[in-house]
């Protein structure tokens, strides 16, 4: 077998528009900022192509990140509650696949940002002794089920842990 | 809980407690007194005796009110602590919570033939984590130290948390030696003040099975001060000292040709040598002294299912770590090492709360300090059997070579073309130094020659040292350049194993492996870089529980 099996599970379509949302957010004020910058620049006398660059920068960015990144990641992300294990698959470039014994769970938890609950999203925190994992944007009620599930598996399959 | 259960600590508590903050005061007062007694003599001298009279008077003062408001003890399955005469604090730690007892003696402690007990309690980094309880006469500390051992043993079928590891456990096979070690204080061994740099004689008198010492290794001197020699630290103070000579050297000879200048830098250049040996002589000498300094009488036993170690030279320190709680072994040969035929052996433990004294040893502390490679094993075999076993390790294909070297080595050269070029292009275009223009082509070629060079080895030796290889317990991790580390983590203690790709590994079916494990209350990871697809996927169906079934 040379391949690497891919868990089971897409995340929610609506992950998208938060990711989205949240790439705004954050280029937001560089943006902000390489609109204000040719005015600015205009007066100083800075020549005029190094706000225009600094423009289609940010701007490539935002189409990157805003219209691109949010798709692929979705295509990518996978994950799935086995009984004995969490998988999860992410990444845009680089892709990453991890396993995580239901044995080393130390405990889950749910979180929401403001974005994530406008959409009715909800992220599930997986915590082992070494780090945390994140299944990102499940539908609230789904995402309170998982957790649920995977605290009841983490402590049934408890072999003392540490 | 009665009251009467509960005991004091040593009165003489007052007299260290005072001595250790008086001598902290006094030393940062000091230099200030020193410059003051240059200019006003006497005055200063009679000022200085006051100063230190009052905060003397202070300390002492405090360290009694908080002496006599400091009560501990063990009741029933709890060490409880009682402490503060301004914020009243009542502790009670449950012994099942008790992850390590260590005692630690400072110099002045161990000249009244005291020691303090330090308890470490499961809870993470917080200042919460640890408990300590000092000046307490040696012997009381060991039976302490004994009782909150053997009390967390006890209700061990009652915490699950604290007892046997899973079936695929590698370490502590058996389950926990502990377990049949009676409760209550152990009877005392012979005469315990008179080892002031030993606690042994406390120890080696108990008749607890889990105290018994198995095997023990000491390690000489000579052997200390070869190992802080060959540590990485004095290479560092080199490469630091290197690097500093070498930007004094660029400020002098910086492309001038002015007569005085020259004559100058031709005066400095001896002087600048000598002030940068001595530099490098003083850092790798104070980093040695302080290496040895910590590590002074290293002594390491195996009793039980424990490992203990004793080391310090003014602060003596005993440590235990019970085996269950190593999650990774290392084996390491820094690059001086490993042209002796040398190897130290450091563990990664879990969930020690991080002390500000023990940061050193937090995450990371050393089983063997030094010995001869061919000496490892078996040593292993006599102090951590559990983990004497590495499986056997296999290198990463040859298609990974070019992952290795060809990338690094061509980022490498665009940087130094860059560091380099852009003053060089910034001569060039004020025309600064026409000798400077000149010489710019070969300065560039022999800079990103060098350079790349250099890279290119250093990425060579690292392909060469990269290796894994599992067995039914554990997984074992070959990285390195220069030097060769060799990790062992057992299979029940991986917290999570990854797997990435870039699109490129794609292409050449490899793959990057992450083998995550807890250090401290952080966590470490193990990689192995651009290893086949094949064996990545054979490793990730070894580790996962389901695969398994």
């Amino acid at each position: 077998m040379n391949t690497l099996q891919a868990p089971a599970n897409q995340l929610d379509p609506k992950v998208k528009t938060a990711w989205r949302l949240e790439a705004l957010v954050t280029l937001s004020i560089p943006l902000l900022i390489a609109i204000v910058f040719p005015a600015v620049a205009s007066f100083t006398g800075i020549p005029s192509w190094i706000p225009m660059l600094a423009l289609v920068v940010v701007l490539s960015l935002v189409v990157v990140s805003v219209g691109i990144a949010p798709n692929v990641r979705y295509r990518r992300w996978r994950w799935e509650v086995r009984e004995e294990e969490i998988r999860l698959r992410e990444g845009l470039i680089i892709v990453t696949q991890t396993v995580i014994p239901m044995v080393r769970v130390q405990h889950v938890d749910t979180a929401q940002g403001p974005i994530m609950r406008a959409l009715g999203l909800t992220d599930v925190h997986v915590w082992t002794a070494a780090s945390k994992h994140t299944i990102p944007a499940l539908t609230d009620e789904h995402a309170a089920d998982l957790r649920d599930r995977i605290a009841t598996l983490a402590r049934v399959t408890d072999d003392g842990g540490l | 809980m009665a009251d009467s259960e509960l005991r004091r600590t040593h009165p003489y508590t007052v007299l260290v407690r005072s001595a250790r903050s008086l001598g902290q005061a006094v030393a940062g007062f000091f230099a200030l007194t020193v410059v003051s007694m240059a200019n006003q003599g006497s005055l200063a001298m009679i000022g200085f005796g006051a100063f230190v009279l009052v905060i003397g008077a202070i300390t002492a003062g405090f360290s009694w009110l908080s002496w006599s408001y400091f009560y501990y003890g063990v009741v029933g399955n709890d060490l409880i602590i009682n402490e503060g005469w301004l914020v009243k604090k009542h502790r009670s730690i449950p012994l099942a919570r008790v992850q390590g007892v260590d005692i630690r003696a400072p110099l002045i402690s161990r000249l009244m033939g005291l020691a303090d007990v330090v308890v470490q309690t499961a809870g993470g980094g917080g200042g919460e984590a640890e408990a300590r309880i000092g000046s307490i006469p040696l012997s009381d500390a060991e039976k302490l130290r004994a009782q909150l051992i053997s009390g967390r043993a006890q209700p061990a079928s009652a915490v699950p948390a604290a007892a046997t590891t899973g079936a695929a456990a590698a370490a502590s096979t058996s389950p926990d030696a502990t377990a049949q070690a009676p409760f209550g204080p152990p009877t005392t061994g012979s005469d315990p003040l008179g080892h002031l740099s030993d606690f042994r004689g406390v120890l080696g008198g108990t008749q607890h099975a889990d105290t018994e010492p198995v095997f023990e290794h000491a390690v000489p001197l000579p052997t200390l001060v070869l190992a802080a020699i060959t540590s990485n630290g004095p290479v560092i103070a080199l490469l630091a000292t290197v690097g500093v000579a070498g930007q004094g050297f660029e400020l002098l000879g910086g492309g001038s040709t002015d007569a005085a200048t020259s004559l100058a830098s031709r005066l400095a250049l001896p002087a600048l040598i000598a002030a940068g040996l001595m530099v490098f002589l003083f850092v790798g000498a104070s980093a040695i002294v302080v290496t040895v300094a910590r590590d002074f009488g290293f002594t390491i036993r195996r009793t039980g299912q424990r490992l203990e170690t004793e080391a310090g030279l003014t602060e003596r320190r005993m440590t235990s770590v019970p085996v269950r709680r190593i999650q990774a072994i290392v084996v390491e040969s820094t690059p001086l090492r490993r042209m002796l035929k040398l190897s130290s052996v450091r563990l990664h433990t879990a969930g020690f709360g991080q002390s500000d004294q023990e940061q050193q040893s937090a995450s990371s502390r050393s089983l063997i300090p030094l010995a001869r490679s061919k000496d490892v094993r078996p040593l292993l075999h006599r102090l951590l059997p559990e983990a004497e076993q590495f499986p056997h390790s296999q290198s990463v294909p040859h298609r990974a070579l070019r992952f290795y070297v060809l990338l690094p080595t061509v980022l490498a050269s665009l940087l130094t073309l860059a560091v380099l070029g852009v003053p060089l292009a910034l001569n060039a275009a004020a025309q600064l130094s026409e000798e400077l223009m000149l010489a710019t082509p070969l300065i560039l070629a022999a800079g990103i020659f060098v350079v790349a060079g250099v890279v290119f080895w250093l990425r060579l030796t690292m392909y060469h040292a990269a290796g894994f290889g599992i067995d039914a317990q554990a997984i074992a991790v070959t990285y390195g350049s220069l030097g060769r580390y060799r990790a062992r983590i057992a299979r029940s203690r991986i917290q999570s194993l990854s797997i990435r790709q870039s699109p490129f590994q794609r292409r050449a079916g490899l793959v990057t492996l992450s083998v995550a494990a807890v250090s401290g209350s952080s966590q470490t990871v193990f990689r192995v870089r651009h290893m086949g697809i094949a064996e990545a996927v054979a490793i990730e169906n070894w580790y996962s529980p389901d695969a398994r079934v």
